[in-house]
Parts: C-alpha cells; structure tokens; sequence
C-alpha cells in the first residue's frame, strides 16, 4: 500500500494553482485534504503522475457569514466548520452534518471543496448543500464560472467540473430564521460511510408548511432531490402533520436504489423512508419521532 | 496488596493483585519496538506478487521487467526456492490417538511457499520482490508478468458440494478435506422418546482478527557463520524456528526466533504462511537483512480468516425442557488449503456441549475446500460458532415450549456437585474430555443478578408502549483452556540480584511482562516491577509449545512458578548455610533471604546468586547458578466458563442494533490479576460485538474479496461497545499448581450467542427469528421481512405517527 511515483507541487497562490494543473493537463490533479484521493493512490487504484497540492494557497481558505450568503472557502476543513461558532449560528445545520463526517483525525485534513469534487454520493456536503441551494465557484486558466450544486454531480464520482478547473468556494443563501432543519444518516457505526442520509429544510408561518425540502444521499449515484409537483405536496403533507405519506412521497423520487455490501436497495428504501418521516418532523418542529 | 502470611508476618502477596501492567507506560508512550521499528545497515525490503484470481492454473512468471528495476535487488518464483519448495509444517494436527479412535477421513491441502502450477485464492503469493524499499518493491512487484488459466471459482460450501462440483485439486474427487464423527449416548432413542425436536440451520458468517499490527519478520543474516536471526510477529516461534530449519536445511542452533513487541495476535498469527519460509530464504540467498511488514489490504486478503460455518443442528427435549440429545451436522468453510485441520472443527464439536448435561451427542463435521483465503483459527477459534448454534437452538427450545430462556439452562446446567463431568467423548488432544471444576448454575445466577434480569423484564414492557425495542439475552459456555502438553520457563537471578524470567510463550498484549513477574514474585519475595520478564525468543529456553488455546497462565505461568520454586529451594539452602539457620527460619522478603524474627540476618538474592558461583564451594549435589528452569506438563485442558447477559436496543425500521449493556460472570480459576484478565475480557467481548455486528470478509461470486481495508470491513469502535461489567468467580482448578485456567478466550466465546438472543428478544413481538450473523442491518431487516412473510404481525408504527 504504497502509492507509485508522482510529482508534488505546492503553489502557493491561486493563480499558480491553476497554472500548474494547465500546464500538466491532463496528467496533473488538485490534492486537497487527501482523505481519499490519497487511500486511492495507496492501493493504486489511482495513480496521477503530478498532485498539486492547495494547501498554501490562501485564496481557498475561510469561513465568511454575510447577512444574506455564506461563503466557504474549498480548503476549509470539516473540522473548521464544526468548531466555527458563527457558522453554527447562522447554518446549524452544517455543524450537525460535519459531525457525522468520518472521525476527528479525518475531520482534521479533509475538506469541504474536496468533499464536493470527490463527489461521493454517501458524504455528507453534496446533501446539505443540495438542500441549501448552495453554489460553488470554478476556476480555471482560461477563467471562472458558477454552478449550481444539484449540476455538480453527474453520477458516482464524477461531475461536471472539467480536470483544470478547480473549485474555489461555496456559497450558501442564508436560510430564514422561520426555516426549520434536519439531518439524518443511518451508518453502521458512527464514522462509517452513510448507508442513507437526510437533509431537510422546512419554512413555516403560522403553523403552515410553506416548502419542504428533501434531499437523499447514498440512495443513488447522486443526491436524489424531490422537485417538480411533489415539492408543493410535499408542504402540504407537512402541515398536515402526515409524516409517514410524506416520506414515502419522498423515496418515490429515487428511480433506482444503490445496493451494495452493507445494504440492498430494499433495505436502503426502508431506512430512508423511517429518517425521512423523522426528518421532515424534526424539521418542521415535531422533535423526535421516535 | 499486603496481606500476614502463616507466621503473622505482613508479606506482599501480587498473585491475586490488580497490579497494573508493566508494559503499558512503554507501548502507549510510543517506545515499543515492532517489527516495522527494525531497521539494520544493508536492510532490504519485501514485497509479494499476490493472485489476482481466486483459481488460476499458473502458466508462466516473467520476473525479467522486475528484476531490471531500480533498487530491485531479487525475484523470486517457486522454481527458485530449491530444497525450501517443500510442504509448510500444518500445526493444530490431529493427534494420533484421535486418528486411531475415530478414522477421520483426512486429506492434506498443504500450503508451499509458492505455488508451482495452481493459485486458489485471491492474494495468494506467486512470487516474492526483494527490493531497496517498500516503495520500489511494490513498483516491481507490478512489473512481474504472470500469465495465467483462470479456472472457474468454487467460492461457497454449497457450490463445493454440489455433485460435479470443480474441485481445488485435480486428483479430488470433492472438495471435502475432513469429514469426522463423533457421538456418545443413544441419539436415536433420545430424539424417539423426545416431546419435541427443534431442528433449524445457524451460520456464523466469515471473518477474522484483523490485529492492530499484520504480520511482521525482519531476518538477519550472519552470512559468515552461516546463522540467522528472525525477529518475528509469530505466535509460535520455536515451530517457527522448526520450520525455517526445515526448509534451509539448518540446524536448530544456526537460528535464533525472537519476537518483538506485537500489535496483537489472536490465533492468525499462529498459522504458517509462505512468507515465513520466504523472507529467510531471502535473506539467506542474499546475505542480506530482509523486512517484510504485511500491510492492512495483505492482513485482510491473506493471513487467514475463521468463524465461516454452518450447523444444522436438531435438538431434543422431553416436556419439560430436560435435554435429551443433540445432534448436528457442521460445515466449515476451510477456504483454500487444509491449515489446522483438527482446531475448528473439532473444537467446535466439543464445545457444542457447552455446559449442559446432553445424554446424547452426535456430531458429523466437515471441513470444505473453496476458492477463498484459507480458514484457521481466531481467537475462540470453533468455540463461539458452536456457543452460537447451541444457545441460538436452546432459545428456540425455550420458545417453542413457552418456557424463559434462563429457566430452560437452570434445568439443563451441570450441577457443582457433579464436577468434575465427563461427557463422554475424547478432547482434541486425544485425551478424555472432563470438565474439571466449576460451579455452572452460580454464574448464571450471578450474571442474572448483576444484570438485573428480571427488573429488565419489567423495563422492557414499558419501553415496547413508547415503541422502543429492548431485548436481553442470556447464555451460559464453557471455554476450552491451558492445551499442554507441556511450556517451559526459566527463573535467573544474577549477582546483581536481578531476577529474570524467560518463557518461550509469546506476549501479543495479555500482559506476561506482570503476570508472571507477579507468580515468580510471590514465590521469590521481589516486587514484580523489578522482575524481567522475557518472551518468545527461542536463544533463551530450548523447548516450547507458544501462545494458543488461551494456555500461557496456565502452562508457563505453573512453569515459572516451578522454576522460581527451584530457585527459592536454592537460595534457601545456601542462605542457610551461611546464616547457619534451618531453611525453615528463612524467609524471602524485599529482594532478600533473612531469618525470621531476626531481619538484620539477611542476605542479598544477589549476594546468594555470588554463593552460586561455580567453584564457590557449593554444597555437594548442587549445580551452580541460580538459574532453573522447569516444564509445566499436562495431558488435560482446564475449563473456563462464563454467564454472559446483554442488553439491547433494536430499532425495527433500520435494523440497527445498540448493545446497552454487558455483563460476563466468568470463572478462570483462580486469578492471577484481575486487571489483566478484565483486560482479556474487554478485548473479547468487543471483538466478539464486532463479529457478530460489523465485521465481515464478503466475497463476490467470482472470488473478488471485497472488504480489503476498513473502510469496508468494520472494526468495533469505543462507542459500540457498552461498558462490560464482570463478576469474577474463582474455583481453583485442581490441575495444577496455582489452580489458574485461562481467560483470552472466555469474552468472545459467548458473545454473538448472547447478542443475537438479546435481538431476537427484543423484535420478540415481530416473531422474528435469528438464525445467521453478522447482525447487520440488512440481516434484521430481512429477519424481520421472513417473519412477517411468515405470518407474524408487522411492523406497526404505534407510537410513531
């Protein structure tokens, strides 16, 4: 378990950054926390002949709270952002997700822009931030550009972020005050990749569900969102308290269920649909279902 | 710790002591020294080209590309290996006595350093690359060119036996290498007379160890004197020694074995692997000193795995529970080569007679061939299987008469008074099976007690109205300890007045650097923390067995109390002279003979050890040095035996289970150190809720392992882990010395047995029946769906909207 020979480089502003990757293209990549790029290259599953590595470049780091955005630069750690007090003001959810990110050793080095390229669909930041309507900025020598996070994820570790372009930060809408919030992941053991994971936003006035939403991971190749009519439903299932229908709403959205050594599709539809009932619960309010 | 001995004298006693380990303040600093810690001019480095496949035939190896890299200093194939390509020594054989009485049909799969023509397992070595690092072994290790004939794989024991079957060896005509029977009683009568028969299928599911260190050698040749010295993670060094004489045609005194401080051993690293014989073949050949540390991917494809087994097993009962016969059929799944052909199996069917009194036993065990990393034992090694199978069908026989699981064992337990008890059928080692001592129903009552079961019962009713699920399970085993035949140990005090004990058992981190100081202590009058205890390193003892079978306190700890016996006998004797005082007035106190009732008359052990001197005018008759050693022999094992309670929560819609608590009522005989045996129980217990919760080598069809880190195979962490209570009770066993039995494997014999009566228990009001590990959700869930298919009530969400 010993990676083959590569070339290490450390730039040490942006601009280098993406210089060096232009210039290996295409046999350069970004090494951010390493937290599975590194295991990959240790059983040579992935063997890039040049990492550049984005610790020093001091562009990439930072937590900001705006009164209307968050940004979050892509070398925070998940560490940084369960410690960051203003963060858990603003965003609480965040902290609760960064929780359930590996252990403290992992949370320690990897990060939140190479969790979202790396584009796991059991990690935990391509959930909330779906929920969230979060974005995140690329940048490239031959300029930068926005994506919307839903568009990031084209399917089990791949996305649609060409390989010089490097994600800079996310930003994330502020959720109202009235906007209540949920997040669930069933793992084997703590730490453990998620078998099913929950993020839920729910807007209420006056004892009505305005929106809902639902996002799942693990369950498929991406986050699965509920959109479309089921979104309109979906609150109003909320209001009226039904928790149970309103889940089952929810697991309809998933076309085709992963299935692997840990769990059948079966058993994933059947876990989703217990944490989505307690999610949407908890997030409008409810506490605990159980 | 002080406590007046006859003459009203207060004198330390640390047998019986929590004297905390001595070795910890140095392992948890970080100054160990592990096999990855050696480094030596000149060193080179290990890597080994492994199978892709899981059944090949081998056509060709092209080492040319390999060998014309940077820093690679050799590749080595089978053809390259001479004398040394011979059978690896298979440990755990059945003994002879065994072999006469029950005709076993028995046919050798051995493993070799190197496969000549057939690989049968995903990991298997094909070749060995000697390199300047680990970096550039393994960069070569990519280059050799293997060309292989993939066969088809044979990765299940249904798919071994299915008529027609493929089989691993060409001149087979299945893959069935063991098939044994045993029984005593009239079974037939039993189940004819029987008010009724439970019959069900239990199977334990593959894992294994997975210690904190993998498998470490680190050997260094003395090329001008034609010697070598191999410091090693092995559990048995002496064989080890054996082994490597063997294959280099080496005399015993040309090869020192020695271990170095070890991240755990647990029985996988008592087996024989290539790489044993290979990295000394290596060094030898180069006359340089080679490493090799088997990384966590090598751990989990190939240093073996256990626990995969299957019982169909029938039990009878008359109306009132009594037990009137049990008969079974086992399946082990030996993976690809025969290793250790008597242990699994064979301790499995001993130990399917738990404590209970069984009129009537049948047992018809195989042991089967399949393209997968061979089988062998891991800490339990066939116990906790068959502790899981028996228990698993006594709570099925307790559900279908409508009685409590613990009445059912009240009625069942052997009785104290009819200790010792022979059920009827020969031990492993071809000795009759007795169990020697113990009080079986006050562990249960103890365990019942400590747990509260029946306050439980009444927490658990009110927890099913607020739609939580709680379960308790209760179990009682036995535990096989101490194999002989025999273990050695060696007491010495120099001049100095140091005193040292040598075993040639094997510290993995049970604790011999206290242990035994404390037995060689309480004899000699010295404070353990000035005893050394030397382990494992075949230059200090001639003869010994190693670390197995939970057998060191019993074997080398009744050794060293009679070699620090002989030592005393010695010091007393020349002290006597000297002080000219009877032995009896002297007593060893602080490092010190002085006559009693006159403390200022004393001598220095040390100052003996001078008396001991060679042309020191010894007594006639008497050897000089105070330096003995003794072996501890026995043909008879001691029983250990526990009551294990736990509790759980099951959630029914994930399948998740949480272990709330954990109680163990153990008897080890009398207890050397409590710490240390709590330690051994902690450690069993956890490993036996990660093998019954979350560890599991899984497979594809094709024999691809799929769990080769641990981000797959999932080890036990602290949070899944209740805090253990236990309840100590100390019968001495009258077969030896200090009356000690063993205790590593008594946690996990009854672990999965316990946990899965616990779940079983809790999804009571689903009707769902466990009958398979690990305790996954998936399995729950499905226990859960074959209950509800089977006509049992659903899952209705009462008390969740």
């Amino acid at each position: 378990m010993r990676p083959a020979t590569f070339e290490y480089l450390a730039p040490e502003s942006l601009a280098e950054a993406t210089e060096e990757i232009a210039r290996l293209a295409p046999d350069g990549k970004f090494l951010a926390g390493g937290q599975s790029l590194v295991p990959l290259m240790n059983f040579r599953l992935a063997q890039p002949p040049a990492l550049v590595d984005l610790r020093r470049v001091p562009e990439l780091a930072g937590i900001s709270v705006g009164s209307d955005e968050i940004t979050i630069g892509a070398m925070t750690t998940h560490a940084e952002i369960e410690r960051s007090e203003e963060l858990a003001q603003a965003l609480p959810i965040a902290r609760a997700a960064a929780r359930q990110i590996g252990h403290p050793a992992i949370r320690n080095a990897g990060t939140i822009g190479g969790s979202l390229v790396h584009a796991d669909p059991a990690a935990e930041w391509p959930v909330v931030l779906t929920a969230l309507g979060a974005r995140v900025r690329v940048e490239s020598t031959r300029g930068g550009r926005w994506i919307a996070v839903p568009d990031l994820f084209l399917g089990y570790f791949m996305t649609t972020i060409e390989a010089d372009e490097l994600l800079t930060s996310i930003v994330i809408p502020r959720p109202g005050p009235a906007v209540g919030w949920s997040f669930q992941e069933f793992a084997r053991q703590s730490g453990a990749f998620g078998l099913v994971l929950v993020a839920a936003l729910a807007a209420q006035r006056a004892g009505r569900v305005e929106s809902a939403q639902v996002v799942l991971g693990g369950c498929a190749g991406t986050p699965v969102v509920v959109d479309g009519d089921s979104v309109g439903e979906l609150a109003r299932l909320c209001t009226e308290r039904t928790w149970a229908e309103a889940a089952s709403r929810v697991v309809a959205a998933v076309d085709s269920w992963t299935s692997d050594i840990h769990a059948t599709g079966e058993d994933r539809r059947q876990i989703a649909t217990a944490l989505v009932r307690r999610a949407l619960a908890e997030a409008c309010g409810e506490g605990s279902t159980r | 710790m002080s406590v007046p001995d006859e003459a009203g004298a207060a004198s330390e006693r640390f047998v019986g002591a929590r004297v905390p380990r001595r070795e910890d303040a140095r392992l948890v600093r970080g100054q160990g020294r592990y096999g990855s810690d050696i480094n030596v001019e000149g060193m080179l480095v290990a890597g080994v080209v492994r199978s892709p496949h899981a059944h090949a035939r081998v056509i060709s190896i092209d080492t040319r590309r390999a060998e014309a890299m940077p820093g690679v200093a050799a590749v080595f194939t089978a053809d390259d290996l001479g004398a040394a390509q011979r059978p690896i020594p298979t440990f755990g054989q059945f003994p002879s006595v065994l072999l006469e009485a029950l005709r076993p049909k028995l046919r050798p799969a051995p493993v070799y350093p190197l496969p000549r023509d057939r690989v049968r397992y995903v990991g298997e070595p094909v070749a060995l690359v000697v390199a300047e690092s680990r970096y550039l072994a393994e960069d070569a290790v990519e280059a050799v060119d293997v060309e292989y004939e993939v066969l088809p794989a044979v990765t299940s024991v249904e798919q071994a036996l299915a008529a027609g079957a493929l089989t691993l060896y060409d001149d087979w005509e299945d893959n069935v290498a063991l098939h044994v029977e045993v029984g005593y009683g009239d079974v037939e009568a039993a189940f004819a007379e029987a008010a009724l028969v439970v019959s069900e299928r239990y199977s334990v599911h593959r894992h294994t160890a997975v210690p904190l260190e993998g498998r470490t050698m680190v050997v260094i040749p003395e090329s001008s004197k034609g010697t070598l010295t191999a410091w090693t993670s092995h559990q048995l060094p002496h064989f080890q020694r054996k082994a490597i004489c063997e294959a280099l045609e080496l005399p015993e005194f040309a090869v020192r074995v020695a271990q170095t401080d070890i991240g755990g051993g647990f029985g996988p690293k008592a087996g024989f692997y290539p790489e044993d014989i290979l990295i000394p073949f290596a060094a030898m050949r180069l006359k340089r000193a080679v490493k090799w540390v088997e990384d966590r991917r090598e751990n989990l494809l190939a240093s073996s795995h256990s626990r995969e087994q299957a019982f169909d097993i029938e039990v009878a009962v008359d109306a009132d529970g009594t037990l009137l016969g049990v008969r079974y059929r086992g399946t082990v799944d030996a993976g690809a080569y025969l290793t250790f052909p008597v242990v699994l199996p064979y301790l499995g069917l001993t130990h399917m007679l738990g404590p209970y009194k069984i009129p009537a036993f049948a047992a018809d065990v195989r042991s089967v061939l399949t393209n997968k990393t061979t089988s062998a034992p891991y800490r339990g090694a066939g116990r906790p299987e068959a502790a899981f199978a028996l228990n698993r069908a006594l709570d099925r026989v307790a559900r279908d008469l409508g009685l409590d699981p613990v009445e059912l064992r009240r009625r069942n337990l052997i009785p104290a008074d009819e200790m010792p008890y022979t059920p009827g059928i020969l031990y492993r080692d071809g000795s009759p099976m007795v169990l020697d001592s113990g009080d079986y129903p006050a562990a249960l009552e103890t365990c019942l007690e400590t747990i509260g079961y029946d306050e439980f019962r009444r927490e658990q009713q009110e927890a099913r109205e607020r739609g939580v699920f709680l379960g308790i399970g209760v179990t009682s085993n036995v535990e096989a300890t101490g194999l002989g035949p025999f273990e050695g140990a060696r007491v010495a005090v120099d001049p100095s007045g140091a005193v040292a004990v040598y075993t040639g058992v094997v510290n993995t981190g049970q604790g011999h650097a206290t242990t035994f100081a404390q037995i060689a202590g309480d004899v000699l009058g010295v404070s353990p923390d000035r005893i050394t205890v030397v382990t494992g390193d075949t230059a200090t003892i001639p003869f010994s067995r190693g670390t197995y079978h939970s057998r060191t306190v019993v074997t080398a700890g009744n050794a060293t109390l009679g070699a620090a016996e002989k030592v005393r006998d010695k010091v007393l004797a020349l002290a006597a002279r000297a002080l000219e005082v009877a032995p009896e007035d002297l007593e060893l106190v602080d490092g010190a003979v002085r006559v009693r009732g006159a403390p200022e008359r004393s001598l220095s052990l040390g100052q003996c050890a001078e008396l001991a001197l060679p042309a020191s005018g010894l007594p006639p008759g008497m050897e000089p040095g105070l330096d003995e050693t003794a072996y501890f022999e026995t043909d008879a094992v001691t029983w250990g035996h526990s009551s294990q309670a736990a509790t759980v929560e099951v959630d029914p819609e994930t399948g998740a289970v949480r272990v709330l608590r954990y109680v163990v009522a153990h008897d080890a005989g009398r207890v050397v150190n409590p710490l240390v045996l709590e330690g051994q129980i902690h450690g069993g217990v956890a490993a036996g809720i990660g093998g019954t919760l979350l560890e599991e080598l899984v497979y594809d069809s094709g024999g691809q392992l799929l769990t080769t880190s641990l981000m797959d195979y999932l080890l036990p962490r602290a949070e899944d882990v209740p805090p253990i209570e236990i309840v100590h009770l100390e019968t001495p066993t009258p077969l030896n010395p200090l009356g000690v039995k063993g205790g590593g494997e008594g946690g996990i014999v009854g672990t999965p047995a316990t946990i899965a009566a616990a779940v079983e228990d809790a999804l009571s009001p689903f009707g769902a029946s466990i009958t398979r590990l690990p305790l996954s959700p998936s399995v729950v869930l499905q226990a859960l769906r074959d209950a509800s298919a089977a006509g049992a009530p659903a899952l209705a969400p009462s008390g969740v909207s």
